[in-house]
């Protein structure tokens, strides 16, 4: 395991590199930068703008160096904590991205907690009662889940949230809260809001894991080890447990990696329309304004998270299944 | 007895990945004064590629001996597993890739309370393998399932039963667990001794 922790960390390391560089390029591909679109931004509202103050600035950021030295001086600044400057908070993009960060990882490993703890038993109990009226009924839910736009889930619970609890409306606490220091009242509120962002993104998720759950291990049960084993007398849970459930659970744990980005970039849209101090919100601003550390730092982060994601779901399989395909060599 | 070293095209390779891996998250240790999240991300990884490289150093060292009474690594860190004392045997297959080609197995064994793991780059590791596979079949030990598809990826079992129906299903013993299907050729190798193939004494 070792080797392959080394051997895998070692894939990693280029990886992370590369995404670096083209999130760097891929942030200056606009035409112009920050100061153009401030610029344009005050000659369309009627502002006189000062080209030696332009020139001024664009020397201050560092604008007007080559687009490497650009990248170099932010990737290295990475590694001392530093993420750049946000032009448009004029604040270190570490001091605006502030508790947003906390904020998004807690939102995303609830709803991935949610996404396994709803859809593992309903998947297991869906494929060992294949074609009840349960599995029928779930499956009738998972799919309703699948199709319904979050947007439109996320302002139904809100308003529910609203009339029967009584949680106010958009965030992730009360707003009393805002800006205070921690404390376990400011906590309970959180997990108070917490629900209606976790339950709305994590739907889509949980229907789909359901399904794949139900399909592989509906496959598993009908080999004939699994018939053989019930033939000669393995109680049923065993002969479920002990080998058809670990196979089947491969999808669960391989699609970590793929679930950590497609849940960040689902709760962005959330995000906006539940007014929730996550990062989502933030990128989206960033890019549009072309914010480029702030904007870089956040892509950064996602891709940072994709890379750990998939490693770990790696990691977790190569402990779980490390089986050879067919097909695949093995190397002397 | 055969002896096994692994192979120095292996240890050069692994010596040059772990050498760049160390490189890679120890020189901005040293050169960059970094944050302390990031420190600490960078040390973890420095500390697994030096130890990576220090056990990859160790196997040019090493050699496993195979005879009729066990198994043993030679060299630093000696271990020794008498065949009598073996508990249980895995078989592991890792692949970095997605498409799973070109990756490594790993053989480990249990008993007397030691681990000995073998990777596939030592020389004649089927050999190996298929010494222990019979030791294994001869002690009634519990193969995983896992273990059994690997063992026959290497061609050393029989097809599973669902590949073409012929060969039943797998057996099962009073606790649920699988028992080994050996192919012909390798049930004339298990003899009074219960060691292995002709080839291998």
């Amino acid at each position: 395991m070792l080797d392959y922790l080394a051997r895998r960390i070692l894939v990693m390391i280029p990886t992370l590199i590369a995404i670096s560089v083209i999130t760097f390029i891929i942030i200056q591909l606009p035409p112009g930068d920050y100061l153009s679109t401030l610029i344009a931004e005050m000659e369309s509202q009627g502002e006189a703008v000062d080209p030696a103050k332009i020139e001024a600035l664009r020397a201050q950021y560092g604008l007007d160096k080559p687009m490497w030295e650009q990248y170099l001086v932010w990737a290295t600044g990475m590694l001392r904590g530093d993420f750049g400057y946000s032009f448009e908070y004029q604040l270190p993009v570490s001091d605006v991205v502030g508790d947003r960060v906390l904020m998004t990882i807690v939102l995303n490993f609830a709803t991935i907690l949610f996404i396994y703890v709803v859809s593992f038993p309903i998947g297991i109990y869906s494929a060992t009662h294949q074609y009840s009226v349960g599995d029928y009924g779930l499956t009738f839910i998972g799919f309703l889940g699948l199709a319904t736009p979050n947007f439109l889930l996320a302002l139904i619970l809100l308003y529910f949230a609203n009339v029967w609890f009584g949680t106010s409306i958009g965030g992730l606490m009360d707003p009393s809260y805002i800006d205070q220091p921690w404390s376990f009242g400011k906590v309970m509120s959180v997990l108070e809001h917490l629900w209606v962002p976790v339950v709305v993104i994590g739907t889509a998720g949980t229907a789909a894991m359901i399904r794949r759950l139900r399909a592989n291990l509906l496959d598993e049960l009908q080999k004939q080890y699994v018939v053989t084993a019930r033939a000669k007398g393995l109680p049923p849970f065993r002969a479920l447990m002990k080998y058809p459930l670990r196979m089947a659970m491969n999808p669960f744990i391989s699609d970590i990696g793929n679930m950590l980005p497609q849940v960040v970039s689902g709760s962005a849209v959330v995000s906006m329309v539940l007014s929730l101090p996550t990062t989502g919100p933030m990128l989206i601003n960033a890019l549009q304004s072309q914010d480029m550390y702030l904007a870089g730092s956040f892509l950064m982060f996602l891709a940072a998270l994709t890379v750990f994601g998939m490693l770990l779901s790696d990691l977790a399989l190569a402990w779980l299944d490390p089986r050879i395909r067919l097909g695949g060599g093995t190397a002397r | 007895m055969t002896v096994h070293r692994y192979e120095r095209g292996a240890i050069v390779w692994d010596m040059a990945r772990g050498g760049l891996g160390l490189l890679v998250t120890g020189l901005p240790l040293v050169v960059t004064p970094m944050a302390t999240t990031m420190t600490v991300i960078f040390g973890a990884l420095a500390t697994l590629f030096g130890v990576y490289v220090v056990r990859t150093w160790l196997r040019t060292a090493q050699a496993v001996e195979v005879d009729a009474d066990g198994i043993r690594r030679t060299g630093p860190l000696e271990i020794d597993i008498p065949w009598a004392d073996l508990d249980s045997m895995g078989l592991r297959y890792f692949s970095t890739r997605r498409d799973k080609n070109a990756g490594w197995m790993e053989l480990k064994l249990t008993g007397n309370g030691k681990k000995l793991p073998v990777e596939s780059s030592i020389d004649d590791f089927e050999g190996l393998v298929r010494h222990c596979m019979l030791v294994s079949r001869r002690k009634n030990l519990e193969l995983s399932e896992t273990t059994l598809d690997n063992l026959r990826a290497l061609g050393l079992m029989g097809p599973a039963p669902e590949a073409d129906g012929s060969d039943g299903p797998p057996s099962f013993d009073s606790s649920g667990h699988i028992a080994p299907k050996l192919e012909p050729g390798l049930r004339q190798g298990i003899g009074r001794q219960g060691i292995g193939p002709d080839r291998d004494r």
